[in-house]
């Protein structure tokens, strides 16, 4: 498994776009991670320092507050990619769970299943948004289990054909000769063949994610203040753009910057995956 | 003499249709079976119900001293398959190493133990050690064919199922597959089932077979009268339709 | 029915095909010539890696993306075609040249009905049969072809019919178009040896009828033995022997040839009183790299008779025995 995706950050290396995807993904990751540390105290209100131009102390100048932003921003793309993570890699394990069981039980079970997965797809996500916060206030909780329950048919429909594929492949019947128990065949055989695709599905969503929080906090329906988001960190700057353009800039050139990484990186590392495309030939 | 495989009346049937439609035949022990048929005979069918992979809807096969309600494991211990495509036997995702110590696992073996065995079947088979390593998308036909069969020889069944043993394998490699087969059953008085529409070299390894037409047995007994003397329409054309090398076509 | 032109010679000149791999330039191909009189049945004989079926594609220009003929030409009686140049293969194809595939399910549309796939052929052809007559034409030809019920089968599609009906609906349109040479790749392969029989006696049939020449393109000796007029052993990318059947098979000219012929096990083989003290016939050792081909002789590193001119020089065309026309390629045979 480690080697496998060792070998495929390899071939994402070897093409331009993936190239790019990798270096901001980088870049992103580790403003993310140093930023508090060597960052100033992003909740720090100095009044007298508002709205400065970016220099050496304040990297990205001054909010309306005269908060560092750069260490809010900084904030705020941890906050992305905290979130991303968590509700891609939350979706991708209920996904993969009912995927499988869809795929092994079949029957009544999996089309119950395969309806469920309708439903929940049918839902604008930022109408589902609305209408839940309409009905149990801002929470953030609330907000982050409604988008991950969003993204569980992707991930389920995709392990669910995968394991379908999988039980007619002769190993599985080399397997169960052998006369192991079923969990093995499961932990074993089952879920490393489907995680492969599941993987490269997580990393498409995450730019996916990173978008819908941060347009939900814009829209007020997230992040709460003073809790630094990159969709509050634009709405705020949004609001006093004619008196500087500082606090809108850094924010939306990070969001803008961590969308593109991650979906070129995502959609390189589909590429790398896929044997049959780009004519590559498998080793 | 005693019987590795018994079946009795085998029935199985996929919602209407029969696939195996009452069959009856005793596989006696150290001998090789073929079961011959062409495509929708059945006979892979028959085979993976053997082998305990597919529910008989009614019948009933022993193999060896079983008990009816014997443990998987045991089944396992006793019966083993190579088959019909060998790269896509092994699982993918793991190491020809990993696919191995399963074995281990399934014997209560100790590593040791079983690495020695290992390396001994590897020079046996002709594989070099390093094949240990990769993973079976590494391999090439011919390796990943006999690391299928390592494993399941590892085991150490008493009967060993052959579905299409040389099935694409071009005309001058699949002796090799064929004589390795032989040697086995001559060192490890192993009881050999071969499964295969070719008629030829079924005709050639086996002691005994039996032909199936749409889930039937048409035709059963000592291979030189199946083969040589076969008492079905149905076996006579088959064979006769079968291409030979010295009745060429007249020149136009 | 009978042949709109004159029988012609069909001649194959110096082809080659390469393929581009990660690994390099694979020479899948190697300056394949052969002749053969109008209305033979020529069987190309191969294993895997002999470049048998990359043959069949690069003269209707069918090869995949990374394949290239390098040089080739194909001639029907006086014109000569040269199938380096994929417009000309593009004209070939469907009109003098035919093909008829390994798996027929592929190489019939799913979306569209047998009547369909007729009336492809009868549209395109020069000699006009009035758009009338085409309902009759197809059933004609399907009946020809064995087909049961054959007006109730005209309006069925591809997946409703067995492998070896559909195998006879390709061999129905190739008697319409009436190709002059048919190639025929593998197309008994996947049928039952019950069907593939029959189906052999339709391609026969269609020789008969229409008088074109046939490369049947595959594995099987015995096939090609019991069909054929003419046989061309390709080994790793080049012909080794050519000659008339009957004569190859009862004395081949090439080492490979004889144990090729050995290999095969045959129905009527004899039989040892012990099932298992039967042992099998291999040609051990493994094929050469495409991408270097080793010099002299391409067989010598798994030939048991092989001497000095072996490792250096490639043997040309010797003569394989008496019979005029049977060539092979091997230094024994130049020792007479």
């Amino acid at each position: 498994m480690i080697g496998w995706l060792k070998g495929l950050i390899r071939e994402v290396w070897r093409d331009r776009s993936g190239q790019i995807g990798l270096i901001l993904v980088s870049l992103i990751l580790l403003m993310a991670v140093a930023g508090p540390i060597i960052a100033a105290d992003p909740n720090k209100i100095n009044v007298a320092e508002r709205f400065l131009a970016p220099s050496l102390v304040h990297p990205l100048g001054t909010d309306n507050l005269g908060r560092d932003l750069f260490a809010r921003t900084a904030e705020g793309t941890r906050s992305a990619l905290v979130i991303s993570l968590a509700v891609v890699g939350a979706s991708l394990l209920a996904g993969s769970i009912f995927g499988v069981l869809a795929g092994l039980l079949g029957g009544i079970i999996d089309r119950g299943l395969l309806v469920i997965f309708d439903i929940i797809s049918a839902y604008p996500p930022v109408i589902l948004a609305l209408a839940i916060v309409a009905l149990y206030g801002t929470g953030y909780w609330n907000l982050l289990f409604v988008v991950t329950i969003l993204f569980i048919p992707q991930f389920a429909r995709v392990a669910r054909a995968q394991t379908l594929a999988l039980r007619n492949q002769t190993f599985i019947d080399a397997e169960r000769l052998l006369g192991l128990p079923l969990h093995h065949l499961v932990w074993r055989h089952f879920i490393p063949n489907v995680i492969g695709p599941l993987i490269i599905l997580a990393s498409m969503n995450i730019p996916v994610v990173i978008t819908v929080e941060a347009g939900l906090s814009f829209l007020g329906l997230g992040v709460q203040p003073p809790a630094a988001s990159l969709g509050t960190l634009i709405k705020d700057g949004y609001i006093y753009l004619n008196q500087s353009w500082w606090p809108t800039i850094g924010s939306a050139m990070t969001l803008a910057l961590a969308t593109l990484g991650s979906t070129l990186f995502g959609e390189a590392l589909r590429d790398a995956a896929d044997p049959k495309l780009k004519g590559r030939v498998r080793p | 003499m005693s019987v590795a495989v018994e079946i009795t009346d085998a029935v199985v049937r996929f919602g209407e249709l029969p696939a195996v439609n009452g069959v009856t035949f005793a596989v006696p022990e150290g001998s090789c079976f073929g079961v011959v048929g062409e495509s929708g005979s059945g006979k892979t069918t028959l085979m993976r119900a053997i082998l305990g992979l597919q529910r008989l809807t009614t019948g009933a096969i022993a193999v060896s001293n079983l008990d009816k309600n014997a443990h998987v494991r045991q089944r396992a211990r006793l019966i083993q398959a190579i088959f019909q495509d060998p790269a896509s036997s092994l699982s993918p995702r793991r190491s020809i190493r990993q696919s191995l110590a399963e074995v281990g696992e399934l014997l209560d073996e100790p590593n040791d133990s079983l690495a020695n065995r290992i390396s001994v079947m590897l020079r046996r088979l002709g594989l070099s050690s390093s094949v240990i390593d990769k993973y079976p998308y590494q391999l090439s036909g011919g390796q990943a064919r006999r690391v299928a069969l390592l494993r399941a020889l590892l085991v150490k069944p008493r009967i060993l199922i052959a579905d299409e043993p040389t099935a694409g394998l071009d005309v001058s490699i699949q002796g090799d597959m064929l004589n390795l087969l032989q040697e086995l059953r001559r060192d490890q008085n192993l009881t050999l089932i071969v499964v295969s529409h070719n008629l030829a070299v079924v005709r050639l390894v086996a002691d005994y077979a039996a032909v199936m037409f749409r889930g039937k047995l048409v035709e059963q007994g000592l291979a030189e009268n199946v083969f040589d003397a076969p008492s079905t329409n149905y076996m006579r054309q088959l064979l006769q339709a079968w291409p030979r090398l010295h009745a060429h076509a007249s020149l136009s | 029915m009978k042949p709109p032109w004159t029988r012609s010679r069909i001649a194959i000149e110096d082809l080659s095909v390469d393929f581009a791999t990660p690994a390099g330039i694979a020479h899948v191909v190697r300056n394949f010539s052969m002749e053969a009189e109008s209305g033979r049945i020529v069987g190309i004989v191969g294993e895997s890696g002999s470049g048998k079926s990359t043959l069949g594609l690069a003269i209707l220009g069918l090869l995949a993306a990374n394949g290239r003929t390098r040089s080739g030409a194909l001639i029907i009686g006086d014109q000569r075609y040269d199938l380096t140049r994929t417009d000309v293969t593009a004209k070939l194809r469907g009109g003098r040249v035919a093909m008829i595939f390994q798996d027929p399910l592929s190489s019939l549309n799913p979306v569209f009905s047998i009547r369909s796939h007729l009336y492809e052929i009868l549209r395109r052809l020069p000699s006009a049969e009035s758009a009338g007559s085409w309902p009759i034409v197809a059933e004609t030809a399907l009946a020809s072809v064995g087909i049961d019920h054959p007006r109730q089968r005209l309006d069925q599609y591809p997946h409703e019919l067995s492998g070896g009906m559909r195998q006879r609906v390709a061999i129905a349109m190739a008697l319409l178009a009436r190709p002059q040479l048919l190639i025929a790749d593998e197309p008994t392969t996947a049928l039952d040896v019950t069907i593939e029989a029959q189906v052999m006696k339709e391609i026969r049939k269609l020789r008969d009828t229409i008088g074109c020449t046939i490369l049947f393109i595959t594995h099987s000796l015995g096939l090609v033995a019991q069909h054929c007029d003419d046989i061309a052993v390709l080994y790793a990318g080049e012909k080794i022997e050519h000659g008339r059947v009957s004569t190859v098979a009862v004395v081949p000219g090439h080492p490979y040839t004889s144990a090729l012929l050995a290999c095969e096990v045959s129905i009527d083989q004899q039989r040892g009183p012990a099932a298992r003290e039967n042992r099998f016939r291999v040609i051990p050792g493994e094929l050469p790299d495409p991408h270097h081909r080793p010099n002299g002789c391409i067989f010598k590193s798994r030939c048991e008779f092989a001497f000095e001119p072996c490792a250096d020089i490639i043997p040309p065309d010797y003569p394989g025995s008496g019979e005029p026309g049977h060539k092979a390629r091997c230094h024994l045979r130049a020792l007479g």
